[in-house]
């Protein structure tokens, strides 16, 4: 057994022997279990999740107070473009003068926002082995991995009576890549990093392009990547896109707050643009 | 600090797939590699090598006289086969193969060229047996049943698992178990069934036959003694795990391994455990006779010879590859091919030689 695998087999063990134990219960379908442990995993990082969101409402109310000052940030920024259009240098370094405006800076840096949303990243990584493992070590597509299943297994007649798990989930086989639940998650992903991007102010419009960029890129790599994996996998990450959209609807919902660019820039309009 | 933003997402992903990588790295080879077992033909010995993904022919003669004679043929010479977790059948000049894609191909030694190919669309994991011109092997949730001449079906049995198991045939009799938790008596000559049994976890190994019952194991930890004629269930033992290897019945007692990494010897006719081996890895291997003591295979690769009677160990060494295929035996020695695509032969005194690569 390699190393690593030791190394996480105590965060794997209880999350695929509890992932069987669901496939059992549920008449033997491993795609109802793995919607079942995504729900039940989303309930105990819920806290967290709603910390990460508050802390994006929060972020919106203190961007609404200094909207006025950010519109002549803004105004700035747009004049020193223009004035210095051909002294790239002297544009970074004025722009940066103005972004370093201690009050701009305190809502404008990403950091800010980063902090909350790496570490909410970060609480997920060891959830992300613990599934990742089970689901795939649970899948077994060859008498080897049917072979190596058994070592990360607990004694029990539920457990043993229940594998190898039936692979077929509607019309799906979880155990092969399937490039509808790509796409289907890719979606998913695309909407909740919609929702988020919305409430994240931005002022200058290179951040503004960069984030928008990110919304399909993110979603973009992933579906790519995910093609060569188990479509079990995609299952669980669609499934937590969708449940995490609940929360993020609820908290956030339409009142997400106009991008101050877009407000700027369309007025109303604009603004009602920046409502996702 | 406006690249950031993108810098720490693309550093998130790059973690989180990485993650996976740690995760999931030993567990992405999803490609069968196959754990074929050599066999013995009128001339030959018949090995494939899982790495090479060939099949060799060796001849038994140069064999015993030279220890690691040079192959007489390799077949296909320009390609490579699929995963193989069989062991191949000899009859009447012909080998037949069980692919886990699915074909089963009939080749005919003397010309190096299938006599016929049969694509049965289904992974066969389990060896075959021919009886009565008939060649029997499961392929995913089928047992077939094909003409040796042809590889026309003769008919067909269906389960609700996949069939993993070698079926094997006593009287008019055919015996295997699936992965649907059942074990299955059919007529050989109908496909109708006789009776069933089922256990509390699927079936993966092959069983044994004697006059009276059918033993074998279940991946339910439990090993199973049945009536030959009804499936009534006569006695069952209990192991810390699996069984999926293939008991091997000699002088009253039933010798067997588990995934628990002990090997028992069991009392036949009252599954009474007589002694057990601490072996310390899963076994999968059929355990083989030699000359007065028993030879076992491990998972971790080692090599153990006990004493029949009581299970005390003359030796043991380590062939250096894990084993999950079946030995077979020829005159005074056994041949066996571990994961790393290597056939050793092993003497009764220990001695033992990589024969292939």
């Amino acid at each position: 057994m390699p190393w690593y695998i030791s190394f996480i087999e105590p965060l794997i063990k209880p999350v695929l022997n509890f992932v069987i134990i669901l496939s059992n219960t549920f008449g033997g379908s491993f795609g109802v279990a793995i919607i079942i442990l995504t729900v039940i995993i989303n309930i105990i990082l819920l806290p967290l999740t709603l910390n990460f969101i508050r802390s994006q409402v929060k972020q919106r109310e203190k961007m609404k107070d200094i909207q006025p000052r950010m519109k002549a940030v803004q105004a700035r920024l747009q004049e020193i473009q223009t004035k210095y259009a051909n002294d790239k240098v002297k544009l970074k370094k004025e722009r940066n003068k103005i972004l370093r405006d201690p009050e701009v800076s305190k809502v404008m840096n990403p950091l800010n926002m980063m902090g909350t949303g790496c570490l909410w990243q970060l609480v997920q990584l060891p959830v992300w082995w613990a599934v990742f493992g089970s689901i795939f070590l649970a899948l077994a597509p060859t008498p080897e991995r049917l072979f190596q299943l058994s070592h990360y297994l607990y004694s029990s007649e539920s457990i043993w009576g229940a594998v190898p798990l039936d692979a077929h989930f509607l019309f799906f086989n979880l155990a092969q890549p399937n490039i509808i639940l790509v796409i289907l998650m890719a979606l998913t992903m695309w909407a909740t990093q919609r929702m988020t991007t919305a409430t994240q102010p931005q002022i200058d419009p290179q951040q503004q392009k960069t984030a928008k960029t990110m919304q399909w890129l993110m979603p973009l790599m992933f579906g790519f990547i995910f093609l060569m994996f188990p479509s079990g996998l995609v299952l669980y990450i669609m499934t937590s896109n969708l449940i995490r959209m609940i929360p993020q609807y609820l908290i956030i919902g339409r009142k997400a707050a106009p991008s101050p660019i877009l407000a700027i820039q369309g007025g109303e309009d604009g603004g009602n643009r920046g409502k996702r | 600090m406006r690249y950031s933003r993108p810098i720490i997402a693309f550093a998130l992903v790059a973690l989180l797939i990485l993650s996976f990588g740690c995760t999931g790295g030993g567990y992405l080879q999803s490609n069968p590699k196959g754990w074929p077992s050599p066999t013995v033909g009128k001339v030959n010995l018949y090995t494939i090598s899982v790495d090479a993904r060939k099949l060799y022919a060796l001849d038994l003669d140069d064999l015993e006289s030279k220890g690691k004679p040079q192959p007489r043929w390799e077949y296909p010479p320009d390609e490579e086969l699929d995963a193989i977790y069989s062991t191949p059948v000899f009859k009447g000049g012909l080998l037949y193969l069980g692919t886990y894609k699915g074909k089963v191909l009939a080749l005919d030694t003397r010309i190096l060229s299938p006599r016929w190919q049969q694509d049965l669309k289904g992974d066969i994991v389990g060896g075959g047996v021919v009886s009565d011109d008939t060649l029997f092997i499961g392929s995913s949730e089928r047992l077939y049943a094909l003409d040796v001449l042809s590889g026309d079906c003769e008919w067909y049995f269906e389960t609700e698992g996949e069939v993993w198991s070698t079926p094997q045939i006593s009287g008019d009799m055919i015996y295997f178990g699936s992965l649907d938790h059942r074990f299955y008596a059919l007529d050989k000559h109908t496909g109708e069934k006789r009776w069933d049994f089922e256990a509390g976890g699927a079936i993966a190994s092959t069983a044994e036959v004697d006059k009276e019952k059918v033993y074998v194991g279940s991946l339910d930890g439990k090993f199973y003694a049945l009536d030959k004629h009804t499936g009534q269930k006569r006695w069952d033992f209990e192991a810390e795990d699996w069984f999926w290897a293939k008991p091997l019945l000699a002088e009253g007692t039933i010798y067997v391994g588990s995934l628990d990494g002990k090997f028992y010897a069991l009392d036949k006719h009252t599954g009474q455990k007589r002694w057990d081996f601490e072996a310390g890895s899963p076994m999968r291997s059929c355990a083989a006779a030699m000359g007065d003591s028993l030879i076992i295979f491990t998972d971790s690769g080692d090599m153990y010879s006990l004493n029949p009677r009581q299970g005390g160990k003359s030796f043991e060494f380590d062939l250096g590859s894990s084993i999950l295929s079946d030995p077979t035996s020829f005159k005074d020695r056994l041949y066996i091919t571990t994961q790393d695509g290597t056939t050793h032969a092993v003497g009764e005194g220990g001695e033992h030689h990589l024969v292939i690569k």
